[in-house]
C-alpha cells in the first residue's frame, strides 16, 4: 500500500502570542523569530500512516508531500527520520501565500498525487495551524473525485479496503471505505514518534524530490475564494490572579474553598 | 431581494441543539442586516418534532428533508440532500454550529459547490462596500482574528460554540416546509460497518456542567485523570482536558476543550498541569472563576487565572476533594 502524507509547514503555532505581528501594509502576519515546523494535526496524519506500516513493513511505502514557496528540508527531516520513505516538494513562488486557497492547495497536491500515480491512500491532517481552515482534505477528494473519509482517529487495511475509526460526539464509529481513498486525522491518532539518533542519520540518505506546481501539470492555479479584509490581535484575555502558596496542601485547599465561596460559588 | 441564508440545524433525538441555536441567531443576526430572508433547515430520519420546535424561532421559513437514508446522517448523503436543498432554495449563505457533523459537512459541502468556505467563525458582519458577509475567525490556531470576503453562492460558515447568545423561543408561527430530495445508497462512497460508544464519564457533560476539572500533560497518565474526577465529582462537575492527554489515550476525546475541543464557559474552571496555551485558553477563557494548578509558578495559565496553587497536583487535588467534600457535600 502506497500512502501519501499532506505535509505543510507552519511557524510554530505555540509560541508566545507576541510572535504573531500582524503587517497592516501588506495585510500578512509576520512570524518573528519563530522556527517553521510541521503542522501538528499532519504529524499525526503521518503517525497514522506510519501505524500501518509497523502493520506491514514491507508492504507499504509512506510518501510525504508538501507544497510551499520554500519547503526547508531541515523541517520536513524529522517526518523521514520518524518513518516516512521520501519526501515529494512541490515549491514555487507561486505557492506563496496560498493559506487562504485551499481549493488552490488542493488542485496542487491533487496533481501532485495523480503524478505520483500509484496511491492507495491520502492522507491529511484536520486543519493546518496557519489557516485553520480544515479544508484541503476535503478539496483534495473532490478533485481527485475519490472517498472522503474525516475525523479519522484509527486507520488500518483490510483486503484492499481501509477500516476508518471517526471520531463521534459520544465515541467513534468504524467505517470501511475502498481505495485510493482520502482520510482526514485527527489528533485522537495520538502523537508522531519520537525518532532514535540513527534514525535521523538514516533519514538524510532517504529520497526527497523537489519540483515546481508546472512539473506536476498544476499550471493554472483556481483563485482563491477568499478574500481577506481584515487582521487583529485577539483580545486580551488576561486576569489578576491571587496566589495561594502550595506547601501546606490541605491550607491551600481551604483557602482556595474559602475564596471561591466569596465568590459565590457554593 | 437578497438571497437567503439557509442555516443548517442538529437535532440530538426530537431537540434541536443548542448549538444549532446559537447558529441560528447569527444567521438571524446576518439576515436583520443585509435584508435577507432567513431560513432553517433540519435534515434526518424523523427529524418532525425538531423542526416544529424550530418554529418557535422566528425564521422565515422552516425546512425539513426527512428521509430514511438520512436515519445515520452519512457525510455523503447529508451533503447530497442539503445541495440539492441549495439548488432549490438558492441561499446566499449557509450558516452551521461547528459541530463534529458540520466539520465534515462544510467543507464537502463547499468543495462540491465550488464555493467559499469559513470554518468556526466568531462573528460575521455585513461589508459596506460589497454588501457580502464578511466573517471573523481565528487564524495561526487562535494567535491571529482574521476577517473574510468569501466567494461563490453560497458560501459556507460554521459558527463556533458561543459566538452568539442563542435565541429565546418565542410563539410558534407559520408551518414546517417538508423538501423532498433524492437519495440513493449508492450515493454513499463508504460503508459504516460498527458504531462504538465510549462515553467513559456519566457526569455531566462538559458542554453544560457549571463546574469543570480539567487535566493536562501535566497528569502525567491515566491515573491522573481518575484523581481528578473524583474532585470533580465533589463538585458536582465535569472533567475536562488539554489535548496531549487526549492524543495520548489518557482520557476519551469527548472531554478536551479548546478550539479544537469544547467551547466551555462554566462557573469555575479548574485547570490542573495546564501550561495555558492560546489554543486551549480560547476554550475556556469565559469562564466565571479559574482556578490554576500547576508547579511552575511562571506558567501561563497563571496570567489567566483568578486563583492559583502553586504546587504538585498530587498533593493539591487529595486535599482540594477533601475540603470541596466539606463545602459543596
Ligand atoms: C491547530 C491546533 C489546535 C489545538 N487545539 C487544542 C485544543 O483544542 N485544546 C488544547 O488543550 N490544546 C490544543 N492544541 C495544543 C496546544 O497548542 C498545546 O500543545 C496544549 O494545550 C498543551 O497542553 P498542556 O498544557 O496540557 O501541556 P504542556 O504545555 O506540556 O503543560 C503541562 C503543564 O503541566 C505542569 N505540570 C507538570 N507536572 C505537574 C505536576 N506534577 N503538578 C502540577 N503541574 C504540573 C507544567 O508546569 C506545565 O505547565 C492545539 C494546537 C494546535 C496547533
Ligand atoms: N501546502 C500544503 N502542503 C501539504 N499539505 C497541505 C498543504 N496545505 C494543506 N495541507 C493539508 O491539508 C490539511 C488541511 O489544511 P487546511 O485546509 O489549510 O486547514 C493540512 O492539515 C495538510 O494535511
Amino acid at each position: 500500500m502506497h500512502i501519501v502524507v499532506c505535509m505543510k509547514q507552519v511557524p510554530d503555532p505555540e509560541s508566545p502570542a507576541g510572535s504573531f505581528a500582524i503587517n497592516p501594509e501588506t495585510m500578512r502576519v509576520e512570524p518573528r523569530g519563530i522556527p517553521p515546523v510541521m503542522s501538528l494535526f499532519d504529524e499525526n496524519a503521518l503517525e497514522a500512516a506510519l501505524k500501518m506500516k509497523d502493520a506491514d513493513k514491507d508492504g507499504t511505502k509512506v510518501t510525504v508531500l508538501s507544497a510551499g514557496k520554500r519547503v526547508p528540508d531541515a523541517v520536513m527531516l524529522k517526518s523521514l527520520a520518524a518513518g516516512a520513505d521520501a519526501l515529494a516538494k512541490i515549491e514555487g513562488p507561486d505557492l506563496d501565500n496560498m493559506a487562504l486557497n485551499a481549493r488552490g492547495t488542493a488542485h496542487v497536491l491533487a496533481k501532485a498525487i495523480e503524478k505520483i500515480g500509484d496511491a492507495d491512500l491520502i492522507l491529511a491532517g484536520r486543519q493546518a495551524a496557519d489557516s485553520n481552515a480544515g479544508q484541503v482534505g476535503a478539496e483534495i477528494a473532490a478533485a481527485l473525485d475519490l472517498p472522503l473519509v474525516t475525523m479519522a482517529r484509527k486507520v488500518t487495511t483490510e483486503n484492499g479496503s481501509v477500516l476508518v475509526e471517526r471520531v463521534l460526539a459520544d465515541g467513534y464509529e468504524i467505517v470501511k471505505a475502498p481505495t485510493p481513498c482520502v482520510v482526514v486525522a485527527s489528533n485522537e491518532v495520538g502523537e508522531l514518534r519520537y525518532p532514535a539518533m540513527a534514525e535521523r542519520r538514516k533519514a538524510k540518505k532517504k529520497p526527497v524530490s523537489s519540483t515546481g506546481p508546472g512539473d506536476v501539470g498544476a499550471d493554472r492555479i483556481p483563485e482563491a475564494a477568499a478574500g481577506l479584509k481584515g487582521l487583529e490581535y485577539p483580545a486580551a484575555k488576561e486576569r489578576q490572579c491571587v496566589i495561594i502558596p502550595g506547601d501546606d496542601p490541605a491550607r491551600a485547599a481551604k483557602t482556595l474553598m474559602e475564596k471561591l465561596k466569596d465568590a459565590g460559588l457554593f | 431581494m437578497a438571497s437567503p441564508i439557509l442555516v443548517l440545524a442538529e437535532s440530538s433525538g426530537e431537540k434541536v441543539l443548542p448549538l444549532s441555536l446559537e447558529a441560528l441567531a447569527m444567521g438571524r443576526k446576518a439576515a436583520k442586516e443585509s435584508g435577507a430572508s432567513l431560513a432553517v433547515l433540519v435534515c434526518g430520519k424523523g427529524v418532525s418534532a425538531a423542526a416544529n420546535e424550530l418554529l418557535g424561532y422566528g425564521a422565515d421559513k422552516v425546512l425539513a428533508v426527512d428521509n430514511d437514508l438520512l436515519a445515520d446522517l452519512h457525510p455523503d448523503l447529508l451533503c447530497a440532500a442539503v445541495s440539492q436543498v441549495c439548488e432549490s432554495i438558492k441561499p446566499g449563505a449557509v450558516f452551521m454550529a461547528e459541530t463534529l457533523t458540520a466539520l465534515d459537512l462544510a467543507p464537502r459541502l463547499a468543495a462540491r459547490l465550488k464555493t467559499g468556505c469559513a470554518s468556526d467563525c466568531v462573528d460575521v458582519s455585513v461589508s459596506n462596500d460589497s454588501g457580502g458577509f464578511v466573517f471573523t475567525k481565528p487564524v495561526y490556531s487562535g494567535n491571529v482574528m482574521a476577517r473574510f470576503a468569501l466567494l461563490g453562492k453560497p458560501v459556507v460558515a460554521t459558527f463556533r460554540a458561543r459566538a452568539a447568545e442563542a435565541p429565546e423561543t418565542g410563539e410558534a408561527s407559520g408551518q414546517v416546509e417538508n423538501l423532498d430530495v433524492s437519495l440513493d445508497p449508492s450515493l454513499a462512497r463508504y460503508e459504516v460497518v460498527e458504531t462504538v460508544s465510549d462515553d467513559d464519564t456519566g457526569g455531566p457533560k462538559l458542554e453544560s456542567a457549571d463546574r469543570i476539572v480539567s487535566g493536562g500533560r501535566g497528569m502525567g497518565g491515566p491515573e491522573g485523570f481518575t484523581v481528578l474526577a473524583e474532585l470533580a465529582k465533589a463538585l458536582g462537575g465535569a472533567v475536562g482536558a488539554s489535548r496531549p492527554p487526549c492524543d495520548l489515550g489518557w482520557i476519551s476525546p469527548v472531554h478536551q476543550v479548546g478550539i479544537t475541543g469544547a467551547i466551555v464557559a462554566p462557573s469555575l474552571y479548574i485547570a490542573t498541569g495546564i501550561s495555558g496555551s492560546t489554543q486551549h485558553v480560547a476554550g475556556m477563557a469565559e469562564a466565571k472563576v479559574i482556578v490554576a494548578i500547576n508547579n511552575n509558578e511562571k506558567a501561563n495559565i497563571f496570567k489567566i487565572a483568578d486563583f492559583g496553587i502553586v504546587g504538585d497536583w498530587e498533593n493539591i487535588i487529595p486535599a482540594l476533594t477533601k475540603a470541596a467534600a466539606e463545602i459543596a457535600g
